[in-house]
C-alpha cells in the first residue's frame, strides 16, 4: 500500500476527530438562557443586567398586543449590543 | 419631571446644517422642512427603536424574516419633529405615535453644547395596561424618555461612526443635569467594549474587533469635548471619577484593548502561516515534478502511477487549505454586513431544543458542517485513487 493511499483515511480521521468535538461542544449557562430568549418571541427582557456583567446591551421599546388580553403592551428589550459592526 | 443628558458634538457645537445629515437619519426621513432657523419633520421611521428587527438589510430581509422569531401584531411607531434655533438654544416638539392606539408628546430644550433638557411627557391613554411589563408609571417614563433621546440624537447627532441605537453611553437621568453621572456612563462604556474585545471570538470577530478600536477612539474624542465643555470648568470634583482628574486614563483602556487584538493576532496568524507554507510547498512540489515529467517525457512509473491522481489529489489539497484560510475571513464579513443572520445562527447554536423545523435544519448543519466537510473530501480523495 502506496503513501498515496492513506489520504483519504487522513482526512477520515479528522473528520471523525472533529465528529467527536462538535458532539460533546457544550455552551455556557449564559448562552443558553439567551438563546432561549432569543426564541423566545425576541422580546428580551432586561430582568437582571448584572447577570450578564460588561455586556453591553441596548435599550429597545416594542408595542405589540398581547396574546391573552388583547390590549397592546410595552415591552422593555434588551439585546446584546455588539459594538464595531457596520449596519 | 424632567430629564438631562448630552447630545455629543466633537466640534463642542451643535449646528442645524448637520439635522438629518446622519445616515441613520437620512434613511428615515421622508417629510422634511428645512429652514434658517427650523426644521420639521413629519412621519419619521422610528422602527429602530424595537429590537425585533434588528439592522435588517433589505436584500437579507426576506431570508432573515423567515428566520428570526418575530414579535406577532407589533405595531412599529412614527415620530414628528420640529425643532427651532433660538438665540440662545434649539427648542422643540416631539411626538411619538403607534397609530391609533397610543401617542407620547414631549418638549425639550437643546442647547449649543449639546446638553438637552427633555420636560413635560405626556401619554395618551394613560392606561395600567401599558406599563404592566414595567414596574411603574415612572419606570415606563424614564423608559420613553430614553427612547425619546436616542430619536433625537439620530436627527441631531451629525456623526456617524456607529448606529446611534447601539450609542449606549450615555444615558438619560432624571432630575438635574449631572456632568458626572454623563462622564461615568461614557467611561463605564468603554470598559465595557474593552472587556467585549478581550472575549470576542477570535474567528468571526477580527473585523468586528478592529472596527470596535476605531469607535473607542471616537468615544475618546467625544469625552474629551466633554470634558473640555463641563468638568475642566465644573467648581466640584468627584471621588473615584479618575478621568475627570486625569485623561490619560482613557489612553491607557484603549491602548490594553489594543494589545489584546494584537496577541491573538500573532496567535492566531502564526501557526496557519507555518502550515500553509509547508502544504503550498509540498502541492508546488508535487505539480513541479508532474509538469517535470510530462516536459522530460519520461515515465517514472514506480515513483507515479498517474499524472492525473497526483493533480487532484494536491487539487483537493489546495482546496481544504484555502477553505480554512478564508473560512474566518468570509464569518468576519458577514458578521459585520449581515448581523441579523449571524445573531440568529449564533443564538440557534446554543439552543438546546429548536421547536421549528428549518431551526432544527439549520441547527444540524452549523453543528456538523466540519466533520461532513472532511468525509467529504475522505470520500473524494477515494474515488480519485479508485479511478486513478
Amino acid at each position: 500500500m502506496a503513501l498515496i493511499d492513506f489520504i483519504p483515511i487522513f482526512y477520515l480521521v479528522i473528520s471523525v476527530f472533529y465528529f467527536i468535538s462538535v458532539y460533546h461542544r457544550k455552551y455556557s449557562l449564559l448562552r443558553k438562557k439567551e438563546a432561549e430568549r432569543y426564541f423566545s418571541g425576541s422580546v428580551v427582557e432586561m430582568d437582571d443586567p448584572g447577570f450578564y456583567k460588561s455586556r453591553n446591551y441596548t435599550k429597545g421599546l416594542s408595542f405589540a398586543k398581547e396574546k391573552k388580553s388583547g390590549e397592546y403592551t410595552f415591552n422593555k428589550q434588551a439585546k446584546i449590543c455588539d459594538t464595531g459592526i457596520l449596519y | 419631571m424632567v430629564w438631562h443628558s448630552w447630545i455629543p458634538t466633537n466640534l463642542g457645537e451643535i449646528n442645524i446644517r448637520f439635522f438629518g445629515k446622519s445616515r441613520d437619519a437620512e434613511k428615515n426621513l421622508r417629510n422634511v422642512e428645512i429652514s434658517n432657523n427650523k426644521f420639521i419633520a413629519k412621519k419619521v421611521d422610528v422602527s429602530f427603536i424595537s429590537d425585533t428587527h434588528f439592522f435588517l438589510s433589505k436584500w437579507m430581509s426576506p431570508l432573515v424574516k423567515t428566520l428570526v422569531p418575530a414579535i406577532e401584531n407589533e405595531i412599529f411607531g412614527t415620530v414628528d419633529i420640529e425643532i427651532e434655533e433660538r438665540s440662545s438654544h434649539f427648542s422643540g416638539e416631539v411626538s411619538l405615535f403607534y397609530t391609533e392606539y397610543f401617542e407620547a408628546n414631549a418638549s425639550f430644550i437643546l442647547e449649543y453644547t449639546g446638553k438637552i433638557k427633555i420636560d413635560n411627557i405626556t401619554i395618551c391613554p394613560e392606561k395600567d395596561i401599558l406599563w404592566k411589563n414595567f414596574s411603574g408609571k415612572d419606570e415606563f417614563l424614564d423608559y420613553l424618555a430614553q427612547v425619546i433621546f436616542i430619536i433625537i440624537k439620530t436627527i441631531v447627532h451629525g456623526d456617524n461612526h456607529h448606529h446611534q441605537k447601539i450609542d449606549t453611553a450615555i444615558e438619560v437621568k432624571r432630575g438635574e443635569f449631572d456632568p458626572f453621572f454623563i462622564l461615568e456612563t461614557m467611561i463605564r462604556h468603554i470598559k465595557r467594549v474593552e472587556y467585549d474585545i478581550k472575549n470576542m471570538d477570535r474567528c468571526h470577530g477580527r473585523l468586528k474587533a478592529q472596527a470596535s478600536i476605531e469607535e473607542l477612539n471616537g468615544y475618546r474624542s467625544y469625552i474629551k469635548t466633554f470634558r473640555t465643555l463641563f468638568i475642566e470648568n465644573a467648581k466640584t470634583a468627584k471621588d473615584g471619577l479618575l478621568f475627570a482628574k486625569d485623561p490619560s486614563i482613557l489612553d491607557n483602556i484603549i491602548d490594553s484593548a489594543k494589545a489584546s487584538i494584537k496577541k491573538w493576532t500573532y496567535a492566531t496568524t502564526y501557526f496557519p502561516a507555518f502550515i500553509s507554507i509547508a502544504l503550498v510547498y509540498v502541492a508546488i512540489s508535487i505539480s513541479g515534478a508532474i509538469l517535470y515529467v510530462s516536459l522530460m517525457g519520461n515515465n517514472f512509473k514506480g515513483l507515479i502511477d498517474n499524472d492525473w491522481t497526483y493533480y487532484f489529489l494536491s487539487l483537493v489539497l489546495l482546496t481544504v487549505l484555502m477553505a480554512s484560510h478564508i473560512k474566518c475571513s468570509i464569518l468576519s464579513w458577514l458578521f459585520y454586513k449581515q448581523y441579523a443572520l449571524f445573531e440568529y445562527l449564533y443564538h440557534l447554536s446554543a439552543l438546546e431544543n429548536p421547536k421549528r423545523f428549518q431551526d432544527k435544519m439549520i441547527k444540524f448543519i452549523l453543528k456538523y458542517y466540519k466533520p461532513f466537510f472532511f468525509l467529504f473530501v475522505a470520500l473524494l480523495s477515494h474515488l480519485i485513487l479508485k479511478n486513478s
